[in-house]
């Protein structure tokens, strides 16, 4: 870094009194930037912090299902929905309902058992069930909220009704994260409708906990960028010649007023937009695959092109330590009707792409310390909206869970003979959340923040871990 | 608190797989008399309390407790329990094998409860565990949670919690003594220094006036001195130079600007919903307007209080009606689930958070803490809870629940001069004449275009006279001998379940639309003869809503109305033909039917089908028009023009065919409604013209509206137990807190009580209001308040540093009738406020080991600016700032969605227009201020957090904005042609830094330049440009500099 400033002497009093203050870092531990500013150490909120106790994940990557696939379509088989199909619920539906639904209709699809585990997954999903023996299925997930929005920012932050963090933020907030060059909480092509931001907000945490959204739903993943990451007039020689400039007028401040950890912190930060401008797009730029991996995705293929890049990039980012990497499929699985054809293609276009990412996670001895979950914000009814749809359904749906310390081959829990409530073993947005934070070696009872005079959770005042599908 | 609510939905959908299981009851033997109580252990109590309980309320207070009996089983007391149902006691103490309770968890009979999934192992261990020890059932202990639900819980509130600093009286304390009298200039300074001296300490010396002037500046404006002003006061050598500043300053316009906006932050303004729909609220701007303005004219905080609680309840001068119910605005711009299904619980949630922002922002106290449990820390019973909650459930802030819910608006007086009056008329009739100029030219271009293709319509018209049962004849007059048309308006049909709209899609014409789904509309028809009719439907949709078209109940096409007509609103209502189908005699249903949202149908039309000649192959009029390069809309409107030809034009001799077209294009006329197919340009200028036409036509027939509350059905509310709309408890009248007193005062009869809560509020005897808001003051000038958790005076918020200092101002601010004003004056006059922010250096020393955070003012902290002084400066900086006042920039209309679930919101950034009147959009806030922390709109934010992250490095180095101001910023300086290249960086540091470069900074400036130019001298060959690339680049330096982000 030395070539980079004007006035050696002042930058090495400058570098001397930062990594001072980054000395002091283990000393800082959680406390608030604002306090450990106060305290006169510059502390970077985003230094990885060890767990509280062993993590089976370092990582987490979600695949989120936007709109809400079907279970008994997917991952939760119900013989006796396909027997009476066509016949009235037996049972009351939920006092409240997004909207009207008629008769049990069945499955469309038939399941098949794959892998040494006999896993039952739908033809919807060759390619995954092909992964099967590393699936940990939850059959028995269940939230409130039947709309969206709510639904959304449920499975995101854990409230449906306040603005909370979302568990992307909680997770950097609690570990931090492993390269100082990226950010810790990526979001992928997310949604900005249902929530937007707010779920992959960091609320009331340091914004330095928030996602950084890599484009949106309305972009294609091979033109998402983060924002302002390029300077679009200068190349970089000439930048960093500006950035050396700036740095030594800011170190002249500094040495004239003295130590100053805001000041140092904001010089720091310079020096670390300058190498994640670096490092961002070089690790966005996939042309250095192989074939075979890209193929492994269906990258470069009509319907699996987009979420395989999706999908790769999450490996990337995953592989070069990101704590928090989502992806989203957006806005699709909402089949009110046309179930067949709706469902259909969107598996069409997610199943390749999440079995390339799997097996190439597992290739590159990844997963077993990245935890992969996929799903949707909620299910669908198993009674039918027309005659080929589904409604929303919060009361009973499957989400998957592979690596990161999970049980493969397995199933967890379960739903009635209908797939409309959960009955056994019932695992609510909170239980999901504080297993994953378990998983993450965090005990989500003690990942706290306080604000406006409370200290609050992920999990607010809920939560089991689900240790049975924990390896 | 999310949690109680959200399981409550939970335990919701239990209820409803109950409702099919109600005849089921705990069966059993009879008839066993309760067992005496037992005192109950404290082991017992806390097993009880963190293993039964709980699992009663998760499980199964649900239908049994409170007024929910199924099965006439209640369980929720030591009594209700052991008495049971018709069919015995739901326990027996001391024998769970002959508890039925336990029966029926262990999901092995016919009966299983709960009925939603069994119970964990480890719960029915536990409930066997407790029957075994006797079901002890301890009395209500503690402060949280009821002992029994249904019933309001008491709370015991200690002295320590009743004499908690923050309740107790204001008492105008003496001054302290200080050694260093010389020093005190204000009583704020013996305060202060009284504390310095005890710890052996001094005060900073005093900043120096450039600094001094900057921090001014910054404070109330939120803006940087120009060089001129900083000149002026460096050379003022009058005693009052520094009062006469503060004061210039407190009568600038801009003050409202920056302090309006520190009070936005606390009530949570913003622009748009947020949350699940994210939809537009348009005139929140005459809030924020508001605000500022009282700022301004420095209304007194009381009064300022009282008008945004129940501005529309006081009395007053009518001239400041608008006034008061815009400033009501305060309690309907929260977040609001608007697409909530459960309605109690969305009223509830409304109410929760009017009382989040009400006692965070007023009381300085978190109240909504005790919407499940009284509060677990301060004195707050859940009763009180529900007293304000009342209160607020009197106040209609909703328009109307149904999906997409709408919030309540009201209109404002109008209040014109003649003057205005005039300049409208003028406006309208400019817009008028616009209006007919432009039309005249696209009719006559229209025309033009007509006549120079004649030959093509007059074909295409002809082919398309062929394929009349396809052709829509909506559009056509009947002709004389034509079989009747049926023409149903779509909004009366016979059965169905869609809403009706008159007013906004619908607007002059009616149409259906959806109602959440499926939606459906049945229309009777009744036909006179029976054959072929072709169906032809009018309709609008911005998307493709492809419906079901039944005909006696038979699918007759699967994708009808199914195109895009470019708008939902009447200007993109289009004809359709749905096709041809056999209609029996007498009665035919004909149904439309969709899964999801339907379009916007206004009319159906049913006319007998004609015949197609034999060999004439089918095609839609688009095939034909685009078959001859012509606009269909002409062609549709050209069939009136070729009734009298014959035979097809194409076949005629040359001569004939000659004849034909004069013929035709003399006949040629514009349509009656052609602005759809006038050429782009004209469409786009009067859409323009239209647009401005249209919103000097609303100001006539709609008047403003403001966001506002009015007075709802006034009711007591219920306690909610654990905050659950199902489980109601007693009734609680509408009072205040009871630890202040607050129950005695009871609203009256007939009023939410809003009013009363006000007059409550600023009663100087209240401890809170003032003392919450001079903090606040406090802390707007030395970015800490004396109590640094300015919306938290309670048992978890920090105590104050300077508890006289804050009382003694608090006393002071109601004593000078709560003039905000006032209160800056006194502090900027203060030597504290004049301190450096370089310490004295043995107090340094010291200080920081003793009090490293500053607490007791050794020095002034030096403070970050906020995203929008930031930007402003820049702007203001680089010469590029417009400093007009008030107004929306939203570009969205009211209620419709700022964002979807795919694209970007629409909302630009763009203006030059000073940081408080860019758009607030809730989940999709302007990236800039969110870098910056601005924080999140959606939540009471009484204090900015402040982070250093790269993405805000990257923002100033990279961004569109930054470097478009850094080459403004150096066009200006190189404008100066006068100035020698030492003068110009000397310049820039005084705009950007109120100080001019030193000479070394000067020279180390002019080198970077020459560097930087020399360095791009192999790709651009022209000097002047390099040197100008340069000037861009020191520029944007200065602006990204921490000198240039900091105030000293």
């Amino acid at each position: 870094m030395s070539r980079h400033f004007i006035q050696a002497s002042t930058r090495r009093e400058m570098l001397a009194q930062c990594s001072a203050g980054f000395g002091m870092l283990a000393l800082a531990g959680l406390l608030s930037e604002e306090q450990a500013a106060a305290a006169g150490v510059y502390k970077n909120p985003l230094a990885p912090r060890p767990p509280m106790f062993p993590a089976r994940a370092k990582r987490v990557i979600y695949l989120f299902m936007h709109g809400g696939p079907s279970q008994v379509d997917t991952f939760d088989p119900k013989p006796m929905l396909t027997r009476d199909s066509g016949k009235p619920l037996p049972f009351a539906k939920p006092r409240v309902q997004f909207a009207q639904t008629g008769n049990l209709l069945k499955s469309p699809w038939e399941f098949k058992k794959y892998g040494q585990s006999g896993l039952e997954v739908s033809d919807l999903f060759p390619y995954v069930g092909a992964m099967a023996d590393d699936l940990c299925v939850i059959r028995s997930m269940y939230g409130s909220n039947p709309a969206h929005g709510g639904a959304l920012l449920a499975m995101h932050t854990g409230s449906d009704t306040f603005v909370r963090p979302s568990m992307g933020s909680w997770i950097t907030y609690g570990l931090g994260t492993e390269n100082q060059n990226l950010p810790g909480f990526v979001t992928i092509c997310p949604t900005l409708g249902h929530g937007g931001v707010q779920n992959w907000s960091s609320a009331f945490l340091p914004a330095s906990y928030q996602g950084t959204p890599i484009g949106n739903a309305s972009i294609k993943a091979k033109d998402a960028q983060i924002n302002y990451i390029k300077n679009p007039e200068v190349g970089a020689a000439t930048q960093r010649m500006q950035i050396d400039m700036l740095q030594s007028m800011n170190a002249e401040q500094l040495h004239h007023f003295g130590h100053d950890a805001q000041l140092e912190g904001r010089i720091e930060s310079f020096e670390l937009a300058y190498r994640m401008q670096t490092e961002a797009p070089s690790l966005m730029d996939i042309s250095d695959e192989s074939k075979a991996t890209l193929d492994l995705y269906g990258v470069n293929e009509d319907h699996t092109d987009n979420f395989g890049r999706q999908c790769l990039l999450a490996r990337r980012f995953s592989e070069k330590g990101v704590r928090f990497v989502q992806v989203t499929h957006s806005y699709k699985w909402d089949q009110h009707g046309d179930l067949r054809n709706g469902h259909s293609n969107n598996a069409h276009e997610v199943d390749k792409p999440i079995a390339g990412l799997l097996k190439d996670l597992k290739a590159r001895g990844l997963l077993k310390d990245t935890l992969v979950l996929w799903g949707g914000e909620f299910g669908r009814t198993p009674t039918a909206q027309g005659n080929d749809g589904r409604d929303h359904n919060p009361h009973g749906f499957s989400v998957w869970m592979a690596g990161g310390g999970v049980k493969g081959g397995t199933t967890y829990g379960a739903t009635d003979d209908y797939g409309y409530y959960a009955t056994e073993n019932k695992m609510h947005i909170h239980d999901l959340h504080a297993t994953m934070l378990h998983l993450m070696g965090i005990d989500h009872k003690k990942l706290t923040y306080r604000y406006g005079g409370r200290d609050y959770r992920l999990t607010d005042v809920a939560g089991e871990v689900a240790h049975p599908i924990i390896v | 608190m999310g949690n109680q609510t959200t399981r409550k939905l939970r335990r919701g959908a239990a209820a409803g797989v109950l409702g099919s299981l109600a005849m089921l009851v705990l069966g059993g033997s009879v008839g066993h008399a309760a067992d005496e109580a037992k005192p109950v252990t404290p082991q017992q109590a806390a097993f009880f309390e963190s293993k039964i309980r709980p699992l009663l309320v998760a499980s199964c207070f649900q239908c049994h407790a409170g007024a929910e009996s199924r099965g006439g089983l209640k369980l929720d007391s030591a009594e209700a329990i052991r008495k049971g149902n018709a069919h015995g006691p739901a326990l027996i103490p001391g024998d769970p094998e002959k508890s039925n309770i336990l029966k029926v968890v262990h999901y092995d009979g016919v009966i299983k409860m709960p009925p939603a999934g069994k119970l964990r192992p480890e719960e029915i261990v536990a409930l066997t565990e407790w029957i075994k020890m006797g079901a002890p059932w301890p009395a209500a202990t503690g402060s949280a949670g009821p002992s029994n639900p249904g019933q309001a819980p008491d709370m015991v509130m200690s002295p320590a919690q009743k004499n908690f600093w923050s309740f107790r009286p204001i008492v105008k304390p003496a001054l302290s003594k200080v050694k260093n009298s010389a020093w005190c200039i204000s009583p704020i300074d013996r305060f202060i220094l009284a504390k310095l001296e005890d710890k052996g300490m001094k005060p900073a010396p005093p900043a120096d006036r450039r600094t001094l002037i900057r921090r001014a500046y910054f404070d109330l404006v939120g803006l940087p001195p120009s060089p001129e002003d900083v000149e002026a006061f460096v050379a003022d050598k009058a005693p009052d130079a520094w009062a006469k500043v503060v004061d210039k300053l407190l009568a600038n316009p801009h003050y409202g600007e920056r302090w309006g906006r520190h009070w936005l932050d606390l009530v949570r303004y913003s622009d748009s919903n947020g949350l699940d729909e994210n939809v537009a609220f348009a005139n929140a701007f005459r809030y924020r307007d508001y605000v500022v303005a009282a700022y301004n004219k420095d209304m007194p905080y009381d009064h300022f209080l009282t008008e945004q609680l129940a501005g529309d309840l006081m009395s007053g001068d009518p001239s400041t009606l608008n006034e008061r119910i815009t400033a009501t605005g305060f309690l309907t711009l929260g977040a609001k689930v608007l697409a909530e299904p459960d309605k109690e619980k969305m009223v509830m949630d409304i109410v929760d958070e009017q009382i989040e922002v009400t006692s965070k922002a007023f009381m300085g106290l978190t109240v909504a803490c005790a919407r499940c449990h009284n509060h677990k820390f301060d004195p707050i019973p859940t009763k009180d809870y529900y007293a304000l909650a009342g209160i607020f459930k009197s106040t209609k802030a909703m328009a109307t629940l149904n999906t997409v819910a709408m919030w309540q608006e009201r209109p404002l007086v109008t209040q014109q001069t003649p003057a205005e009056i005039a300049d409208h008329e003028q406006k309208v009739k400019a817009a008028e004449s616009a209006r007919k100029i432009i039309k005249g030219q696209a009719d006559a271009a229209l025309l033009a275009e007509y006549r120079r293709d004649a030959d093509r319509y007059l074909q295409a018209a002809w082919e398309l006279s062929q394929q009349r049962e396809l052709a829509s004849v909506a559009d056509t007059p009947a002709a004389p001998g034509d079989p009747p048309r049926i023409e149903i308006q779509a909004t009366k049909f016979n059965r169905g379940n869609v809403f009706r709209d008159t007013d906004n899609y619908g607007k002059g014409i009616g149409v259906i639309i959806n109602v959440g789904t499926p939606d459906t509309a049945e229309y009777d028809v009744d036909i006179p003869t029976a054959g072929d009719y072709q169906v032809e439907l009018r309709y609008a949709s911005a998307e493709n809503r492809p419906v079901h078209l039944l005909l006696n109940g038979i699918v007759i096409k699967e994708n009808a109305a199914g195109q895009k007509t470019g708008s939902f609103f009447p200007e993109g209502q289009k004809w359709e033909v749905e096709g041809v189908f056999a209609f029996q005699h007498g009665k035919n249903v004909l149904k439309i039917e969709r899964q999801d949202a339907i379009p916007h149908f206004s009319r159906i039309l049913i006319v007998p089908a004609r015949v197609r000649p034999e060999g004439v192959p089918q095609r839609t009029a688009d095939q034909i028009a685009k078959q001859h390069g012509v606009n269909v809309n002409l062609v549709r409107h050209s069939l009136r023009f070729v009734t009298d030809v014959k035979s097809d034009p194409s076949k005629l001799q040359p001569a004939e065919l000659q004849a034909a077209v004069r013929k035709f294009a003399e006949r040629a006329t514009v349509p009656d409604k052609p602005e759809g197919i006038y050429p782009e340009n004209f469409r786009s200028q009067l859409t323009v013209v239209e647009k401005t036409f249209k919103a000097l036509k609303d100001q006539e027939t709609k008047p403003a509206m403001a966001m506002a509350v009015e007075e709802g059905k006034v009711e007591n509310c219920r306690v909610h137990v654990r905050g659950d709309t199902q489980s109601l408890g007693d009734y609680v009248p509408r009072h205040f807190l009871t630890v202040l007193g607050g129950d005695k005062i009871v609203a009256k009869e007939g009023q939410s009580g809003r009013l009363e809560l006000a007059n409550w509020l600023t009663n100087p005897g209240n401890p809170l209001t003032s003392r919450v808001e001079v903090n606040r003051i406090w802390q707007g000038h030395f970015g800490i308040g004396l109590v640094k958790t300015p919306e938290n005076f309670g048992l978890l918020g920090s105590l104050p540093t300077h508890p006289e200092l804050l009382d003694w101002m608090a006393k002071t601010f109601t004593e000078q009738g709560w003039s905000m004003k006032k209160m800056h004056r006194l502090i900027m006059l203060s030597n504290t406020y004049k301190m450096s922010s370089v310490a004295d250096a043995k107090t340094a020393l010291i200080g920081d080991k003793a009090d490293t955070e500053n607490t007791l003012l050794w020095k002034m902290p030096r403070r970050r600016l906020d995203a929008e002084p930031f930007r402003d400066a820049i702007l203001s900086v680089a010469g590029q700032l417009d400093l007009t006042m008030g107004g929306s920039l939203l570009t969205t209309a009211n209620h419709d969605y700022v964002t979807n679930d795919q694209s970007n919101n629409s909302t630009q950034y763009s203006a030059k227009r000073r940081g408080i009147y860019l758009p607030i959009i809730r989940s999709a806030l302007y990236d800039m201020f969110q870098a910056f922390d601005f924080g999140d709109p959606t939540m009471v934010n009484a204090h900015r957090s402040i982070t250093t992250v790269a993405p805000q490095a990257l923002y100033v180095m990279n961004s569109p904005f930054v470097l478009e101001q850094a080459k403004a910023f150096a066009a200006q300086l190189m404008g100066m042609k006068a100035l020698s290249e030492a003068d110009r960086v000397k310049l820039a540091y005084m705009k950007a830094y109120s100080r001019p470069a030193t000479a070394s900074e000067a020279q180390k400036c002019q080198n970077f330049l020459s560097k930087y130019a020399d360095s791009l001298t192999s790709g651009e060959p022209d000097a002047a440009k390099r040197r100008q690339k340069a000037w861009e680049s020191l520029t944007q330096i200065i602006l990204a500099s921490n000198e240039f982000l900091y105030v000293n």
